[in-house]
């Protein structure tokens, strides 16, 4: 039989993560997964993004060469999902923030459809914008 | 003590995430939309960078995001076991990461600014 004992909070978030990594039901856990994992992408982003910027550091000629690779339509394509995680990211954050003040918990799920919506939206706007570079 | 200052963590979260909403769209409209379709080249970061108020706004992004999202890595590692076990080492692992990553960024900055 096993032994009963009570859990510690750190426990308890672990298992609640462990859940939620296996199957997202609740919206608000697909918003809490979502906004990590877009979170730790951006955060890897960041390092390589200094990285190019940094081929400025060898001159106009090698910042020109550098970035030149990166403006290829593979690297459009690419940086708009980059977009879309932001979006979805600054926007949910928002949501996060309006329920911190205390103001639309009750409507987290609408909320959650609306700032998904937004990022879809925005995300679609900015690759109707940059067509003509992906496939012009 | 540690409670304070766990809230002022997580107070700092929440500002510098608003912040980053605002300076990152102006951040992108200026690099990616304002002029669509043209290359991005030296001269023209350079140009961009001679305006005092984008070179705050590039600035103060690169202060606040490195902050943020090495604030935000630190509170995803405290969701797992190994995390909350060697906290301290990471902490400060993080703000050594931190530390060089913004100088670094300073200095990238500087190159277009001769």
């Amino acid at each position: 039989m096993r032994e009963m004992n009570f859990k510690t909070f750190k426990e308890g978030r672990i298992e609640i993560l462990k859940k939620t990594l296996l199957g997202a039901r609740e919206v608000g856990m697909l918003a809490f997964i979502l906004h990590r994992i877009t979170g730790v992408i951006l955060v890897f982003y960041l390092f390589l993004h200094i990285w190019v910027m940094s081929s400025g550091l060898g001159g106009s000629r090698s910042f020109d060469e550098v970035l030149s690779r990166f403006q290829t339509p593979f690297w459009i394509v690419a940086d708009l999902f980059l977009l879309a995680a932001v979006l979805f990211h600054g926007l949910n954050g928002l949501r996060l923030t309006l329920f911190d003040l205390g103001i639309g918990i009750k409507s987290q799920k609408l909320i959650f459809y609306i700032i998904f919506g937004l990022s879809a939206l925005g995300f679609l706007v900015a690759v109707l914008f940059s067509l003509p570079l992906i496939v012009g | 003590m540690k409670a304070t200052r766990e809230f002022w963590v997580w107070f700092f979260q929440r500002l510098s995430g608003v912040l980053l909403v605002v300076l990152l769209g102006i951040h992108f409209w200026v690099t990616h939309f304002a002029n669509l379709g043209e290359k991005i080249v030296f001269i023209g970061v350079q140009m961009r960078l001679q305006s005092f108020l984008y070179l705050s706004v590039d600035s103060l992004l690169l202060l606040l995001v490195v902050l943020h999202g090495l604030n935000g890595l630190r509170t995803v590692i405290l969701d797992f076991r190994f995390g909350q076990e060697n906290i301290k080492f990471i902490t400060w692992a993080l703000i050594l990461v931190g530390i060089l990553t913004f100088l670094f960024g300073v200095q990238v900055l500087q190159a277009f600014l001769r």
